[in-house]
């Protein structure tokens, strides 16, 4: 009886639940289900056995089985794989199975926490709040912030002392996005001196976030002298009707503004399009948000994610599915400061320590040892973790968290 | 049977002679190392060094035949210039310690203070009193040595008191411990075991945590023998090295062949069954390597969490397989030398410690580091080995302003090196569940 070296090249993922079996090629970025019944599920639960080395052995009569036949032409046609004779090649292949090795995480889980280094590279992103103060009263002024990049009103200011001791502690490192938040940015007392400080640390990409609201006399002066700072203005939709008489008071400074539209209904998302359209604003972001149980309809059909678009439209490559099962990308290294000192890595979480009190690498670290809100993904919440689907779909995100509810999705069988 | 993607850094199947159709736009270009560490990288490696190394001694108690500091090698020891200077050391400690908060050391990483010689127990006071200073100064500190043991019956109260982690040189049994000799050229072997089963029958606990042994492997040894030695006598499994190879010369090349076996070749001839399960692959010679080449071939290994999100397109690498500076520990010699490793030559020093000052320029460190990299470019243009370089420029031989990299891989050697790899792979699979559950790498 003849028999076959059955293997999946390097660049595909294998998951199984039950009867049902996806399988992705990360280099032509598509999936493919299949039914893990019978002789197939045997097959795919020994493939994804580490010391298999995803190749194993068929004999030429399991491949005479339907469903395998039709597996294996599955993997053929997706150039995911492919059969070889042993005749022709009596040793076992050898391929890599996609499967992470992050030396961190294995230092952290065996106890050698202590020898992890660069541990401020582990920063990509910095929001600060500087100020809570703030004369306007938004109904949801208590919940936006925790869903989206936006302001919120407290009685604090941010010492600019500790401040210029944060740029400190990462002069060091290019690239950091640095975002500022309110209340109303306007309103701290140190504008002048953080604009020299942006200017003395250029290696930094800067956004400063401002509430529609906090413009009604136009760009302030202050503002437009730095050019290397964003302005993105925020603008709820519920005020949308303002917005053409807005654009009268910015219109010179037009193009270095971008607008963050914040929608929480039909009729919002409507006009907000034609304010679009209208104006032919390009640089836009339309965010969903959650006010009240009243648009959670609304809401819910804007981040909802289709199963079936996961496995044509993902785009993931190999390492970025891989990251998938290790860290949350939509807040592995971001920081929240708010204006009181608290240090979050999520909002809808306790903070994880003060600025005031511990130095940023103190905190880094210990948001990777011990607070790992950073590691929420998709694995680790219900229902999740037991979809076919947690390694192509984003990972879980502020609104998401901000809820508690993770089951956003067109999947019934979770 | 397989083929190389370099553009994917992939090994893939040749399926009927035939690439994955995937790989068909394919670009088989050198890739060419331009990056340079900068001179605020190395300042920012000195003063974040988890490892100082002091060599407290020149002078040994034993005068081992195949010691890099003896008469085989270029470089013996002058044992006038012997002993550490307290001052330095500890000027040192203080320039390290002034410069933390400033680089964000953190007392949450413990800073390890490692003892080097000669035999560092010959100078016991020196280590004593340096600790005594360190403790006054850090918080959160660990030692480390690595001694021949002769003397640690004299000293192991203090190292149990200290938790200091320990590498004793051991050979294995008398037969294979017969180079290590006193320099009346008796044997040390009987009092180094006497040593050995004094501190593993007086401290267990302490001997199973921290000490480790180091054995060389050189005419007279087999890997059986060793590991069941080792096994039987300390319930260990040495860490085995071969021979020096490196800076002999012409004169004692043949003193050198006859000390020279290779510990490889010792293993692939010994039956699988001679060790427990689960060890094998501890005690092959060929581990290191093969976990060198999981790492980069595999496209699984992340040294952070950071490099997840790091793209292989856009890694701009540094000629050579050489640490940043300072990057692994900082060593200062007895005659007040800063080096970034005590394995390497000692023709660039880095900075001095004299009379308790320091005097270090991270500018003129980036020069000696540009320098030596320009005369790699050329080879570097050629290699096939980019992106997983081996070579340390300290160890290779310069010629003039010409390099000899010893890493350097044609076309035919790259692809002779992964077929060798994964040839290990195909005869012992389960050394990548071995290399996935348990490797890591500092």
């Amino acid at each position: 009886m003849k028999s076959y070296w059955l293997y999946l090249e390097t660049f595909v993922f294998l998951w199984y639940r039950e009867d049902k079996g996806l399988l992705y090629n990360s280099i032509s970025k598509k999936g493919y289900t299949f039914k893990n019944i019978g002789y197939v599920s045997n097959i795919t639960k020994k493939l994804n056995d580490i010391q298999n080395m995803y190749a194993i052995e068929l004999h030429e009569q399991t491949l005479e089985n339907q469903e395998v036949n039709e597996f294996v032409k599955l993997l053929i046609s997706t150039r995911s794989g492919n059969i070889l004779s042993k005749d022709s090649c009596k040793e076992k292949p050898i391929i890599f199975p996609p499967k992470p090795i992050v030396m961190d995480d294995r230092k952290i889980h065996n106890n050698r926490k202590s020898v992890i280094r660069d541990v401020l590279k582990n920063i990509f992103e910095i929001n600060i709040q500087l100020t809570g103060n703030c004369s306007n009263s938004c109904r949801s002024c208590d919940i936006l912030y925790k869903q989206i990049s936006h302001c919120h009103r407290n009685e604090f200011e941010l010492s600019f002392d500790s401040i210029k001791l944060l740029f400190k502690q990462i002069e060091q490192h290019n690239n950091v996005n640095i975002n500022f938040f309110g209340g109303n940015v306007l309103q701290y007392t140190n504008n002048q001196n953080l604009l020299n400080l942006m200017n003395l640390n250029k290696q930094h990409n800067y956004h400063i976030y401002i509430h529609y609201l906090h413009l009604s006399d136009g760009l302030p002066e202050i503002l437009c002298s730095f050019k290397d700072v964003k302005i993105k203005v925020l603008f709820d939709a519920k005020y949308i009707d303002g917005f053409s008489f807005f654009c009268t008071k910015v219109k010179e400074h037009f193009q270095r503004l971008s607008f963050v539209f914040l929608v929480s209904g039909a009729d919002d998302y409507n006009k907000t399009m034609d304010i679009i359209d209208t104006n032919r604003l390009s640089n836009i972001e339309i965010l969903p948000i959650y006010k009240d149980p009243d648009s959670f309809a609304f809401f819910k059909e804007s981040v909802f994610t289709n199963c079936d678009e996961l496995i044509t439209d993902a785009y993931l490559n190999r390492r970025q599915v891989m990251m998938q099962g290790v860290v949350n990308s939509n807040y592995f290294g971001a920081l929240d400061i708010l204006s009181n000192g608290e240090v979050f890595t999520d909002l809808s979480k306790p903070a994880v320590g003060s600025i005031y009190e511990e130095s940023l690498h103190d905190i880094i670290y210990k948001e990777l040892t011990v607070c790992r809100n950073w590691f929420n993904t998709r694995m680790k919440v219900s229902p999740c973790k037991s979809c076919l689907y947690k390694y192509l779909c984003p990972p879980p995100s502020k609104y998401e968290n901000f809820l508690d509810s993770y089951k956003f999705c067109n999947n019934s069988s979770c | 049977m397989y083929y190389y993607s370099k553009s994917h850094n992939t090994i893939s199947i040749l399926h009927k002679g035939r690439k994955n159709p995937l790989f068909l736009d394919e670009d088989d270009n050198c890739i060419i190392p331009s990056g340079r560490f900068s001179t605020q990288e190395i300042k920012n490696s000195f003063f974040n060094s988890p490892q100082i190394v002091f060599e407290v001694t020149e002078l040994c108690n034993l005068s081992c035949d195949y010691c890099c500091f003896g008469d085989l090698y270029y470089t013996p020891r002058n044992e006038s210039v012997s002993t550490l200077d307290f001052a330095n050391a500890k000027g040192l400690l203080d320039y390290y310690r002034e410069n933390t908060d400033e680089f964000n050391k953190s007392d949450l990483h413990p800073l390890t203070i490692s003892f080097y010689g000669g035999e560092g127990l010959l100078n016991f006071n020196l280590i004593k009193k340096i600790i005594a200073y360190a403790e006054s100064i850090f918080h959160n500190l660990k030692y480390a040595m690595t001694t021949n043991a002769v003397l640690l019956d004299k000293c192991i109260d203090y190292l149990v008191e200290k938790d200091f982690q320990l590498l004793i040189s051991l050979d294995g049994d008398e037969i294979h411990n017969q180079y290590r000799v006193h320099k009346d050229r008796k044997e040390s072997f009987k009092k180094v075991y006497q040593n050995c089963q004094f501190v593993k029958e007086n401290y267990p606990i302490f001997f199973e945590k921290n000490v480790n042994f180091n054995s060389v492997f050189h005419s007279r040894s087999s890997i059986e023998s060793i590991y069941r030695f080792f096994d039987s006598n300390f319930n260990k499994i040495p860490f085995v090295s071969e021979v020096n190879e490196n800076n002999i010369p012409i004169e004692n090349k043949d003193k050198f062949k006859n000390l020279y076996s290779s510990a490889i070749d010792s293993f692939k001839k010994t039956k699988k069954s001679k060790f427990k399960p689960g060890e094998i692959f501890k005690i092959d010679p060929s581990t290191h390597g093969l976990i060198m080449f999981v790492r980069y071939f595999s496209n699984n290994f992340f040294n952070s969490y950071w490099e997840l999100f790091r793209d292989l397109k856009n890694i701009v690498y540094v000629p050579t397989g050489t640490c940043l500076p300072f990057s692994r520990k900082i060593f200062l010699t007895t005659n007040g030398e800063i080096l970034p490793c005590e394995r390497i030559n000692r023709r660039h020093p880095l900075g001095t410690v004299k009379q308790g000052l320091v005097n270090i320029d991270f500018e003129s460190i980036k020069d000696i580091y540009d320098n030596i990299y320009d005369k790699y470019r050329e080879q570097c243009a050629k290699c096939h080995g980019g992106g997983f370089c081996s070579s340390c420029i300290f160890n290779d031989i310069s010629i003039d302003d010409k390099v000899l990299c010893s890493s350097f891989k044609t076309k035919k050697q790259l692809e002779n090196y992964i077929s060798r790899n994964l040839g290990i792979l195909n005869n012992t699979s389960e050394y990548y569940e071995y290399i996935d559950k348990n490797t890591i790498i500092e």
